[in-house]
């Protein structure tokens, strides 16, 4: 039944999730080639000197595309579920409501980390040439927490789009606008470096305000 | 007989206006029941309790002894439920929500009931569901529904946008479906001519409350219409016990009633109303609801 509703989300979104993949790592890749250019022009060591002494990644172009990314595939699974209230044929599948829509989170989920990881392997491997080990690591965890937005992006959209009440979703619109500046707080790369893990941990337990929208739809609950 | 559905004391309010209070029915296998009512007298709003998509304000609705609102998963697998609007998801094509639905119903799913259906509808089996007709839409519920095979069918407004054709076409298929299979269901519609010819027992609403819950033949076997001259000036009240929506248009009193023709004269005479010509008259389903609700 697992693969039956990976098939739905597969069919529902396929087209979406494959331009924000080619996206996401197509802007990877430029960040990868900004740098190998600048390397050029500059001279490596202009390079390192500029990023250790500014702090700046210079990879700043990729920063809000997983974020926005991650909402448009929310919005692509879960906006035709709530349709014409589609999403009581989905809830009248004889498979555990929580079980369903885990499921369908979890296609997302895995629908954007993996370009995720391809575009962090891209950057990463464009630049494995011009930059040291210590300062590529630097930026791998400057942009993690970018990445790790797209995820909490795609959590928060889909808490949101779910809600059947309009009054509270612009009370969750906000709430979610606070959650994700906190994945931007700052583009020095290795800021992040004691939070990441708890970042890693916590986001995907955002997956569990869905099923506060869900019990709403299932009440009935309207404007 | 055992009960597959039954609502007791259902009560519900959005916000502070009543819907209706403590509303009782039950409806027993193999039996096909239409509830039908005027628009917001809680039609659809009994269909989202019945299948688990809101929560009343009090009383319970169960569906093979479970709460609505909590039904098992294996017991859903007996439920086929239409949504108003014969939605399905509008993403897939023919054959795509065939091989997603048929997953769920091992054993149970009849993938040929589905295309038997389909090949009627003359569409090829890549056809994306949002590209079609309400018609055929409600063909494409309808034949998912017949594969699924469940014990119970839950039709919301099931005629809803369908021309007269595919009205027929789906009343037909489902009462030869429901009757050979001895399936119950219950259902809606706002067309009361498909109802007549699909449904066993019915449940008239109005406002707040159950006018009537009988099999149609006694409902029709037991309602008249009443038709009768009048002084032009004459008083008749709209509300005299026994008596339903008397209307007078000059001369013309017409009314329904399950009485008598003699207990209908002694009523009129109790009531001081002089009339004239008093003559009774068989009437369809549909008359037998305006009669009963009214027109307006």
């Amino acid at each position: 039944m697992l693969k039956a509703i990976f098939y739905k989300e597969f069919i529902k979104s396929r087209w979406y999730y494959l331009a924000a993949s080619l996206v996401i790592v197509c802007f990877s890749a430029y960040a990868g080639l900004y740098l190998n250019r600048l390397a050029e022009l500059a001279g490596m060591q202009n390079l390192w000197e500029y990023i250790l002494a500014k702090n700046d990644s210079l990879v700043t172009i990729i920063k809000y595309v997983p974020l926005i990314a991650g909402i448009g595939g929310a919005v692509s699974q879960f906006a035709p579920e709530m349709y014409r209230k589609c999403l009581k044929l989905t809830l009248h599948l004889p498979y555990g409501h929580i079980k369903l829509i885990g499921a369908m989170l979890l296609f997302g989920v895995v629908a954007l980390v993996v370009p995720s990881l391809l575009a962090i392997l891209v950057l990463q491997l464009s630049i494995i040439n011009i930059l040291p080990y210590e300062i590529r690591i630097a930026i791998l965890q400057a942009t993690l927490p970018w990445f790790m937005a797209g995820i909490a992006g795609y959590l928060l959209a889909s808490w949101v789009v779910l809600q059947p009440v309009w009054k509270k979703r612009i009370w969750q619109m906000v709430l979610s606008a606070f959650i994700i500046k906190i994945y931007f707080i700052t583009d020095t790369p290795i800021a992040y470096v004691p939070s990441l893990w708890w970042i890693v941990i916590t986001t995907p337990a955002l997956c569990l305000l869905s099923v506060l929208s869900l019990n709403d739809f299932k009440e009935g609950r309207q404007d | 007989m055992e009960n597959i559905i039954e609502c007791i004391n259902l009560t519900h309010y959005y916000g502070k206006r009543l819907i209706y209070k403590d509303l009782n029915f039950f409806v027993p296998q193999g039996r096909i029941l239409g509830l039908l009512g005027k628009n917001g007298t809680g039609k659809t709003t009994t269909i989202n309790i019945l299948s688990g998509y809101l929560k009343p304000y009090s009383g319970k609705c169960l569906i093979f002894n479970q709460e609505a609102n909590s039904i098992l998963p294996e017991t859903r697998k007996k439920i086929g439920l239409l949504i108003e609007g014969h939605v399905q998801y509008q993403f897939m094509n023919i054959s795509q929500i065939e091989k997603f639905y048929s997953q769920f119903f091992p054993g149970q799913w009849r993938k040929d009931a589905y295309y038997s259906l389909m090949e009627k509808l003359k569409v090829a089996p890549n056809q994306k569901i949002n590209k079609m007709s309400n018609g055929q839409r409600s063909q494409v519920a309808l034949g998912l529904i017949l594969a699924q095979n469940p014990e119970l069918l839950v039709l919301d407004d099931f005629s809803l946008g369908l021309d007269p054709g595919y009205r027929r076409l789906f009343v037909e298929y489902l009462r030869d479906y429901a009757k050979s299979e001895n399936k119950t269901v219950f259902l809606t519609s706002h067309i009361i001519q498909d109802m007549e010819q699909l449904i066993d027992d019915c449940i008239i609403m109005d406002y707040g409350k159950i006018l009537v819950q009988m099999p149609v033949n006694d409902l029709l076997g037991k309602i008249k219409k009443y038709r009768c001259y009048i002084p032009e000036k004459q008083y008749v009240s709209e509300s005299i016990d026994g008596l339903f929506h008397p209307e007078k248009n000059k001369v013309l009193l017409e009314f329904f009633s399950f009485k008598g023709e003699q207990e209908v004269i002694e009523l009129l005479k109790k009531e001081g109303i002089e009339f004239t010509n008093l003559q009774s008259y068989s009437v369809g389903l549909e008359d037998a609801f305006i009669g009963l609700t009214g027109k307006y």
